[in-house]
């Protein structure tokens, strides 16, 4: 039973269709169907494609109501907090609702990026719209239904805790009516609830995922167990892109349970060795036991000190514009007196999400099938059928759970899929599970590249800075990729800059410029990505002009932010008010520190309590204001705000960079590249959010950036330095 | 190959693996227990943290030649004691997970710390739960879960 | 025991020769001939060693001959039974041999794999650049750690070499009472670790040959001579002594009464 309708999303102005069906056991399945401008699809007519396991919704008869997340879930909530949209629209009893994460299909794209994914906070910004109307009118056409049975009006009917009650007392369960509803038209048009009959959006619910996650039950994708399942690990180029020369595998195939070791292509074009084995302690003393020749001598080896060596000379030198604002020679102007000259440099950051990068793949000839934990199901799924040679559809792709992730599972080569896809190739029927080690993590590339930024800045007889000269060296994030095309601009990668370049402070005159030098280094998104850098000089800089300037940092501030940064103007004013009875009555040794800064939409300000123990900042307390339009669920916000401030602070951490010598990375595993440690993250982080009815914008990166220069800063209170080098080694 | 003989969650198993094999892969490849997960191999993050004989352990650095006669505990087991299952109740309704992979060993670990000190101290809380990561960064609300399940026990809520 | 017995693990193992290649290099260096006490590169001829040999080879030659020397003077103390005394009984010959063999014993109470676990602060050290012990280990009330992470948290009964984390029986710190670095980690001096040792309201009411049983038994000063694996599957360095020198130095200087250096 299939009826369909399109409406238009306010976000996507796109051609959507909706399908509703009756299964076969019994119950509804609402699903939807996107027709993406794509290239593929342009020019030729919109046709929903067929889509058979793509539902959003479906009632069971047994009143469940599973509700498919259209992204990857790793922490950041959304298994939790898209399900309650549509729940919320639908009045459906939330006791009953589960949530899956949906496979790769097309329908679950992103509705604004147009691959299926979770980046730039986008998750509720992008969806929030869609899982509204779907719910809506899955509710549309439950009422629909009972209606009919009763032969009363929709009018004469209300929802609530998935029953429709009707006059005369009359109600029927939603699993009692999906039957029905299946047969109903579906509503061109719904209206969406006001604000003030949410019954779940804007209320703090718990996660959904809590119990399993805490009794050991999930399964994340490191933890599948198929019949027959082989696990690989490879043994990866020292070097990136490099190849052996000789491999000595004698004795690793001497240990029992070794099924194979072979060469296989790496993305950056060397050549690496698999080693298939029965089980991941099996293969990992194997793979100890090659003995590697590898041939260095056709690849760069990157070294740090070269690096910034090199960077440090383009710094002095303009690069390509990425913003020209006002007189470029007002700088000149300006006594020497009233200007700063700033360097700063930022090493590479490893993400290093906890549950160590993996993939399985079962290739069965003319199918496949892939269990990935991947933030870019689509793309991955796109690359695993080209090394298989079959067509995406061929492959069928779950989305696994995964142990983190903050950019580090948003390939836009896929090379973790693409190893696992050429080496499950040689074994036609076998599940195969690859599972990079730790220590294939953190030296295997796709960091937050190395910057150095070179600020002059030039100030008026008011204290505010009148000219602003700033140069970014960094390598291009996406440079190489698809998503070159429209994120690079005149030759400057807009992640490189973001931060920086769309700054809220008015600066007259503002001239930002990027060098993009390329490196073999692979880079990646790391969570707020150019904000972890850009937020880290601008907030640092404006808090010494204000000590220069002799203000209080806040109405520095406030008085350098334009007018209609109203996000920022809220969360500063909020900031001030919720932090002034601690800020007020600090103890000896303490000092606070402010930053404020806008990401992906949302504004966010922070104040943080910091004193100096061991020779490193302690951080007592951390206040922090978040303006982001509506607040799906405030405490999904606050426990991303109190834990995204502790993510944070992994760029602090004394042993928090990743460093290349000779073309090898020097850390391979967290004794040498720590993350915080419950001691280094904030001990009390309150979280206030600015209300707003608007748009929600997002909240997993938003509060990254923030954090590191409001601890700088308040150290910077207490020592009188200048904190420019991160990671902070030495305070 | 060796044979060895386990208790497990009060379950006598026995396996047969290479007496190097770390206790974390015997519980996760032969015993098929994913609970407790793999994040460094060195001890350094304490995801796989189970406990011997009482003692919270690093399992992926303990070759299960080395396990004796100790009873092992597992996130999958630690529900039956009542202290293990106050902490699980308060992970749960202080909302304390994100990406949820630490969250076995943090468990565990805070269940060692509760079993000697049933009213931890901040310092208590961070000595006794340095070791373990939490890379999504939920420290806070580990804290407070902590201090709940205490609370919890207090009041023989978890009797 | 017999005297003799004492001298005899120094000597036989004079009998095994020769070192690494780097440290043979240093060897044949002028002033470096005697090669013979390079021992236990050869007992462990696949582990490699990185410095101090030849150092190593002028101490232990040095040592044995005065300790060969001076031991026949205190062999009928020995000789009859009696358990090792104090200073009353040293003669000024014996004093000396103590002294000599008091530096040896310190040279090895202060090598990484001892003195790393007699810190001065809340925490151990690791490494032979004696590094504060990665993720924030603790001493915790009894030297064990805490709760959630004690010691045995990762260190089993024995070493485990294919993870590389070293164990032994009952692994800890050692009390602050027996503190030999201050609270810079700086080691101290022959003379103030000497002090403290003999201090019997420090090192748990031991005597000279409590000391001596301590030296030759417990499990992690034996440890320390079977340091195990690091996790990249390299040997762990070793202290200066194999323990049956260790054993005999520790004897003689309780024999000579347990004599400490002067100040400082």
């Amino acid at each position: 039973m299939t009826a369909a309708t399109n409406f238009t999303n306010d976000l996507l102005s796109r051609r959507s269709f909706l399908r509703v069906s009756a299964t076969a056991a019994g119950g509804l399945i609402v699903s939807l169907y996107l027709d993406l401008p794509l290239a593929a699809q342009e020019g030729g007519q919109a046709k929903p494609k067929a889509y058979p396991p793509d539902a959003f919704v479906h009632i069971k008869p047994d009143g469940k109501i599973v509700i498919q997340v259209n992204r990857l879930e790793f922490g950041q909530g959304v298994h939790t907090s898209l399900p309650m949209i549509l729940a919320d629209e639908m009045d459906a009893d939330w006791a009953q609702v589960l949530a899956e994460l949906a496979p790769a299909a097309d329908v679950y794209k992103d509705p604004v990026f147009g691959i299926q994914m979770v980046g730039g906070s986008g998750s509720i910004a992008h969806s929030f719209q869609q899982y509204r109307e779907l719910g809506a009118k899955t509710r549309a056409m439950l009422v629909a239904a009972a209606a009919e049975q009763w032969k009363v009006t929709t009018n004469q009917c209300r929802t609530e805790a998935s029953v429709v009650h009707g006059p005369g007392g009359r109600s029927a369960k939603y699993a009692d009516l999906a039957d029905e509803a299946a047969h109903m038209p579906v509503p061109e048009t719904v209206p969406l609830k006001n604000a003030a009959d949410f019954r779940l959006v804007g209320k703090k619910i718990r996660r959904l995922d809590s119990r399993p996650k805490c009794n050991g039950s999930l399964k994340f994708g490191l933890d599948l167990d198929l019949p027959g399942m082989k696990v690989v690990l490879v043994a990866h180029p020292p070097t990136f892109g490099a190849s052996p020369r000789s491999v000595d595998d004698k004795a690793a195939r001497s240990i029992p349970g070794v099924a194979d070791i072979f060469e296989i292509p790496t993305v950056s074009k060397g050549t690496a060795v698999a080693v298939v084995a029965d089980k991941f302690w099996t293969a990992k003393q194997a793979r100890d036991r090659l003995r590697i020749d590898w041939d260095l001598s056709r690849v760069e080896r990157a070294d740090n000190s070269q690096l910034r060596e090199k960077y440090k000379e383009l710094a002095g030198t303009p690069g390509n514009v990425a913003v020209a604002r006002g007189d470029e020679k007002a700088l000149a102007g300006i006594a020497a007196s009233n200007r700063i000259v700033a360097e700063y440099e930022f090493p590479y950051l490893a993400h290093s999400p906890m549950e160590p990068l993996n993939t399985t793949v079962r290739y069965d000839g003319d199918r496949a099938e892939v269990w990935a934990g991947s933030q870019f199901q689509t793309v991955d799924q796109m690359a695993i059928a080209e090394i298989l040679g079959l067509k995406p559809d061929q492959i069928t792709f779950h989305t696994e759970m995964a142990g983190g992730g903050f950019g580090r599972r948003a390939t836009p080569d896929s090379h973790v899929q693409r190893e696992a896809a050429a080496i499950a190739k040689r074994f036609t029927g076998t599940p195969v599970k690859l599972v990079w080690t730790r220590e294939d993590d953190v030296q295997g590339g796709y960091y937050r590249p190395m910057h150095v930024h070179r600020v002059e800045i030039g100030m008026g007889a008011d204290g505010m800075p009148s000219a602003w000269r700033h140069v970014i060296v960094g390598q291009s994030i996406v440079a190489g990729t698809p998503f070159a095309s429209f994120i690079i601009k005149n030759g400057v990668d807009a992640t490189a800059v973001e931060g920086t370049a769309d700054t809220h402070y008015d600066i007259p005159n503002f001239h930002v410029s990027a060098h993009h030098p390329t490196v073999n280094v692979p880079v990646l998104w790391w969570r707020s990505v150019g904000h972890t850098h850009n937020a880290f000089v601008m907030e640092t800089l404006i808090d010494e002009l204000a000590t220069r300037a002799k203000m209080d940092p806040i109405a520095y501030r406030r008085k350098l932010l334009k007018p209609d940064a109203k996000k920022l103007h809220g969360t500063l004013d909020l900031m001030e008010e919720q932090s002034a009875a601690w800020r007020t009555k600090l103890p000896a040794g303490h000092a606070v520190g402010f930053s404020c800064h806008e990401s992906f939409g949302t504004g966010v300000a922070c104040a943080v309590d910091v004193s100096i123990e061991n020779k490193r900042p302690k951080i007592h307390r951390v206040t922090v204001a978040v303006a982001l339009g509506l607040a799906v669920n405030p405490l999904t916000i606050e426990s991303q705000f109190q834990a995204g401030v502790a993510f944070g602070v992994s760029q602090l951490m004394a042993k928090g960079a990743i460093t290349l010598k000779d073309g090898y990375v020097e850390q391979s595993n967290f004794d040498a590249y720590t993350p915080p440690y419950i001691i280094d993250a904030p001990a009390a982080v309150d979280v206030h959010i600015v209300p707003s009815t608007e748009k929600p914008s997002g909240c997993g990166e938003p509060p990254v950036p923030v954090i590191s220069p409001a601890v700088v800063n308040a150290l910077s209170r207490l020592t009188g330095k200048r904190y420019r080098t991160l990671p902070l080694v030495t305070v | 190959m060796e044979t060895y003989k386990l208790t497990v969650n009060g379950q006598p198993k026995e396996v047969a693996v290479d007496p190097g094999t770390p206790l974390l892969w015997v519980l996760r490849e032969e015993l098929k227990m994913t609970g407790t997960k793999y994040g460094c191999g060195i001890a350094a993050c304490g995801a796989c943290t189970v406990h011997v004989a009482g003692i919270a352990t690093r399992s992926c650095v303990v070759p299960v030649s080395l396990v004796g006669d100790r009873p092992v505990v597992t996130i999958e087991g630690i529900g039956q004691d009542p202290v293990g299952r106050a902490v699980q109740d308060a992970w749960v309704s202080e909302d304390v997970v994100q990406c949820g992979y630490c969250q076995s060993g943090q468990i565990m670990g805070a269940v060692a710390l509760l079993k000697s000190t049933p009213k931890p101290t901040d310092t208590n809380i961070e000595e006794s739960m340095g070791g373990n990561i939490c890379r999504c960064g939920t420290y806070v609300r580990i804290r407070q879960a902590i201090k709940s399940a205490s609370q919890q026990l207090k009041s023989g809520g978890a009797s | 025991m017999p005297l003799p017995g004492y001298i005899g693990p120094v000597l036989s193992a004079s009998h095994a020769f020769g070192c690494d290649r780097d440290a043979g290099k240093a060897l044949n260096s002028p002033g470096f001939k005697i090669v013979g006490y390079c021992l236990r590169q050869a007992r462990n001829a696949n582990r490699k060693r990185f410095t101090m040999c030849s150092h190593r080879a002028m101490l232990r030659l040095f040592f044995t001959i005065l300790v060969a020397c001076a031991g026949w003077s205190v062999t009928p103390l020995l000789a009859s039974g009696q358990s090792v005394s104090r200073k009353e009984t040293a003669t000024p010959a014996t004093r000396e041999a103590g002294l000599v063999a008091w530096q040896q014993v310190y040279s090895v109470l202060t090598h990484p794999r001892c003195i790393n676990c007699h810190t001065a602060t809340n925490y151990p050290q690791q490494g032979d650049d004696r590094h504060r012990h990665v993720v924030n280990v603790v001493r915790g009330p009894g030297g064990k750690g805490v709760p959630g992470l004690n010691c045995t948290t990762c260190h089993q009964g024995a070493n485990a070499d294919n993870t590389g984390v070293p164990g032994g029986h009952d692994w800890h710190l050692a009390p602050l009472s027996m503190k030999w670095q201050d609270l810079n980690d700086k080691i101290l001096s022959s003379a103030e670790i000497c002090r403290s040792l003999i201090d019997r309201s420090k090192n748990h009411n031991l005597d000279g040959s409590g000391l001596l049983k301590h030296h030759e038994e417990e499990p992690l000063v034996l440890w320390a001579f079977q340091p195990g694996r690091r996790r990249d599957g390299t040997p762990r360095s070793l202290p200066q002594l194999t323990h049956d020198e260790f054993v005999a130095a520790t004897r003689t200087w309780v024999e000579a009464g347990t004599p400490c250096p002067q100040n400082p």
